[in-house]
């Protein structure tokens, strides 16, 4: 049962404001195993074809002479091999070293099976889980977690980041925060208690703005216990001084903090690339791959029961235009990282980049659908079953056995 | 999602507040007066008309105290100063709030916010901050309650916008799609308006040669680069005209800027931006037909829109954004701009995600609730109204007391001066059983009441009766 249904039946909402640190959300049985899943939207439209790149095809080269990376072993700005076919660029040269450690797998040619080129449209659907518009406003993370919903902490499921990410809106009552830190009153002693619960019992009702602000009210309470920021980043890693650097490692102070939390939704955006896209792109490689690998090195052993999984709205254009960037395009890449990631390996069916290979404009071409990907991590990692459920619509397809349970 | 408040228990706003919580950065206890006294159709009439609004003097300050305004795009290109472009952003953005925080065309500063989401462009992208500033003033102001087709035309040949989205290097050598399909997308049809794959590939080569010249950093049109080749753009012929071939766009722009598509969406996005999230759809569809009637006409939508009964049923239904909530305070509580205030400010929408001109992609900051609403959100909000409380002098809540001692006297004297209306009992007593636990609501209480008259006022402020409007 859904959570606004059970509280609406009930009569029970106006009691949300009298929740109390330590509280659930939402009843039933929990299928809680301990691991965590970290979403990553790189948002704007990452160019796959500039990133883990198909340097071993001829027309590779053909359709991007001036940004094809150059290939593995041919001076300082040479790519880093990955299989003798695909090498990735080489800002990210972290990650090459854990993908060689076999801590990361690639997708290829994977993405949203929708060809409206539209960035909002795209991310929107794939926010949702869904393939085709429908009458579905929440999002598939969100979908997973109240599927599977039993006697959750309050931070069970955190977007970190500057509103609540789609993927995880929903029924389902998920955490945002743009910092740790601004994440309280700061009116110290009595004041601060007499004014959350003057607000728990002014935000007494069922509107979105109730369940946020008795949501807020709990979170602060519970944070103002556990206290994370007292956690210093272990074995020695270094986050980047970014927003996306910052934002993972406050996610591994609340994964230290012991608050119960499974899930986080984190973006990394700017990709959107229609001109000089061999300026840019380096950079936010860069704080990707050093962001992704400072948490692995934070978390040490933990990342065994932690896997982060990345994906974008969609690829860019196989050709490249006059201004050295490249448009709107169809099939992209993901990136696994973590537990229960059997890395080192290149997965997906590579479609090619022949003219005949091209799909619309010439885009690369989807050949894994992404919520394959995503199917397989919540099937083996997370206990979930119900794919009606968390993709309404489509039809689970062969997984590409990426993941062990 | 569920975004519309609860029904039930629900305070009687006045309906001169509603108007004024639409039509302007929120209600000051002047502008009330005046609705009160000329009546809310004389107010919109002249507040439809900015020219006869007198703003020489906010103008006039500004230019004195940011003399980078008066800069052209060439100015601030060649400009020595090492620190040109944060003054360049610093300055518009800094000026833009000012004059939604105190000018009196309020109006016309909403609507001015409204184009420039509609045509958003984020200033620190590349070199957009040189040209930024003189597409406010030369392509949205001038136009901003004129006509739709002037608006469109005026933004397809600013420099600031064909930098944004790459139509600058768009030419028949080499197509760019990114100003045709958000041209298509955001500025005109809607996503769903119609138009194809193929329509966007037409688009994109009539506005080949479209671009800025690079002594002047004006618009130009550049026929080399033109592909004066045969175009259909939805479903119908582009003609070729003896002037070069930028009669092309041209005539893009003119078939989009009366197109139904694009009536049912501005209308769309003016309804929700003024009446409600899901805006009903016979108001939306009246609006249409007076856009289509009209030729665009801006003034006559607003007319249209303000004087329907869908706008006078929508109190409180919209979730302020953050730009929304902080003038609403600083209008609300008398604050003016001194240097901790105006840094507090930039600083409070910096953290809320909301300081104008710096959305990263062309859509705009959305103007849902349900993109505004989340916890992070809620606690800084909430800070904000704790924040203003503790700014008030004493005086002021003095002023707001108005002589009221009693514990409900104080909480409705508060109530008034905050959020304009007594509260009915039942919240009252939740506020006074959280606040005064062992006081009796009606005797008078003795000792300091600022402490608790603060608390009261961090309360309401930090309600739905503030956070909405």
């Amino acid at each position: 049962m859904k959570r606004r249904t059970f509280l609406k039946s009930t009569g029970l909402a106006g009691t949300l404001g009298l929740l109390k640190p330590g509280f659930s959300w939402a009843m039933g049985n929990t299928a809680n195993n301990g691991n965590i899943l970290v979403t990553v939207f790189l948002g704007g439209g990452a160019d796959g074809l500039s990133i883990v790149a198909p340097v071993g095809e001829g027309s590779y080269h053909d359709l991007r002479p001036t940004l094809a990376l150059q290939t593995p072993g041919s001076g300082v700005n040479a790519s880093l091999d990955v299989d003798g076919f695909f090498a990735m660029h080489p800002a990210m040269s972290k990650l090459h070293q854990r993908f060689s450690q076999g801590e990361l797998a690639v997708v290829q040619a994977t993405g949203l099976t929708n060809d409206s080129h539209s960035h909002f449209d795209s991310q929107s659907l794939m926010e949702r889980g869904i393939a085709f518009e429908q009458n579905i406003h929440d999002g598939w993370l969100n979908r997973h977690l109240a599927a599977l919903s039993g006697e959750d902490p309050v931070f069970h499921a955190v977007g970190l980041h500057d509103s609540l990410p789609r993927t995880m809106a929903g029924d389902y009552p998920a955490i945002s925060m743009s910092s740790i830190e601004d994440f309280g009153l700061d009116l110290g002693g009595a004041q601060e208690q007499t004014l959350e619960n003057t607000l728990s019992a002014l935000y007494n009702k069922t509107s979105l703005l109730d369940i946020e602000a008795a949501k807020a009210i709990a979170a602060m309470a519970e944070l103002r216990t556990a206290n994370p920021q007292e956690h210093e980043p272990a074995n020695g890693a270094v986050y980047p001084d970014t927003n996306f650097g910052q934002r993972f490692r406050q996610l591994g102070q609340l994964i230290r903090s012991d608050l119960g939390l499974a899930s986080a939704s984190l973006a990394l955006n700017g990709w959107d690339h229609h001109d000089n896209e061999a300026q840019a792109l380096p950079g936010l490689l860069r704080e990707l791959s050093d962001t992704l690998d400072a948490f692995a090195t934070d978390m040490g052993t933990d990342m065994n029961r932690i896997t982060v999984v990345t994906m974008s709205e969609f690829g860019r254009r196989a050709f490249e235009n006059s201004s050295a960037g490249c448009d709107h395009g169809y099939g992209s890449f993901m990136l696994a990282m973590g537990g229960g990631v059997l890395g080192g390996q290149v997965y997906g069916e590579w479609p090619g980049l022949a003219p005949k290979d091209l799909v619309f404009s010439g885009d690369l071409n989807i050949t894994t659908d992404y919520r394959t990907v995503l199917a397989e991590l919540l099937r083996k990692r997370f206990e979930q079953n119900d794919f009606q459920q968390v993709f309404p619509g489509w039809v689970p397809s062969q997984e590409l056995d990426l993941f062990v349970s | 999602m569920d975004t519309t408040p609860s029904k039930g228990n629900k305070f009687k706003l006045p309906e001169d507040v509603h108007f004024l919580n639409r039509i302007s950065y929120g209600p000051t206890p002047e502008t009330v007066a005046l609705v009160a006294n000329m009546g809310w159709d004389a107010v919109l009439e002249n507040q439809l008309h900015p020219e006869s609004i007198d703003t020489s003097v906010i103008d006039n300050a500004l230019i004195l105290e940011q003399p980078v305004l008066a800069f052209s795009p060439k100015d601030i290109a060649e400009s020595n100063d090492p620190e040109i472009v944060s003054k360049a952003v610093s300055g518009f953005v800094g000026a833009s709030l000012i004059r939604q925080l105190y000018s009196p065309a309020q109006l016309y500063e909403r609507m001015v916010e409204f184009w420039s989401d509609h045509f958003n462009m984020n200033i620190l992208d590349g070199r957009v901050y040189v040209f930024k500033a003189s597409d406010d003033k030369e392509a949205i102001r001038p136009n901003a309650l004129g006509k739709f087709r002037d608006l469109l035309h005026a933004n397809a040949r600013s420099p600031a916008m064909l930098l944004y989205l790459d139509n600058y290097s768009n030419t028949k050598f080499g197509p760019n799609e990114n100003y045709a399909r958000e041209l298509l997308e955001l500025h005109t049809l809607g996503v769903d308006g119609g138009y194809t794959e193929a329509d966007v590939v037409a688009v994109a080569r009539a506005f080949t040669g479209w671009t800025i010249d690079e002594e002047t950093l004006e618009f130009t049109f550049r026929p080399g680069l033109h592909d004066s080749g045969k175009k259909r753009v939805l479903g119908q012929k582009i003609k070729t005209v003896q002037n070069g071939g930028i009669g092309d766009g041209e005539q893009v722009l003119d078939l989009l800027a009366i197109h139904p598509s694009t009536a049912h969406f501005i209308s769309t996005k003016l309804a929700r931006r003024f009446v409600s999230d899901n805006p009903p759809e016979a108001l939306v569809a009246d609006m249409a037909e007076v856009f289509l009637e009209t030729d665009g006409d801006i003034k006559a939508l607003l007319h249209t829109l303000f004087h329907s009964d869908e706008f006078w049923a929508s109190t409180e239904l919209k979730m302020k954004r953050p730009v929304d909530l902080m003038t609403s305070v600083y209008r609300r509580l008398g604050l003016t701009q001194d240097d901790n205030t105006s840094n507090y400010l930039r600083y409070k929408l910096d953290q809320m995600g909301q300081i104008p001109f710096l959305w990263e992609t062309p859509d705009g900051y959305p103007d849902t609730a349900e993109y505004w609403t989340n916890t992070a959100a809620l606690v800084n909000r909430w800070n904000v109204a704790k924040d203003a409380a503790y700014f008030l002098p004493r005086g002021r809540y003095l002023e707001m007391l108005d002589g009221a001692n009693t514990v409900n006297g104080i909480i409705q004297a508060m109530s008034i001066a905050l959020i304009d209306r007594k509260l009915k009992k039942n919240e009252l007593r939740k506020i006074r059983k959280n606040i005064y636990p062992s006081k009796l609501p009606n005797k008078p209480i003795k000792g300091n009441l600022i402490p608790s008259a603060r608390t009261v006022a961090i309360a309401l402020l930090s309600s739905r009766y503030f956070q909405m409007r």
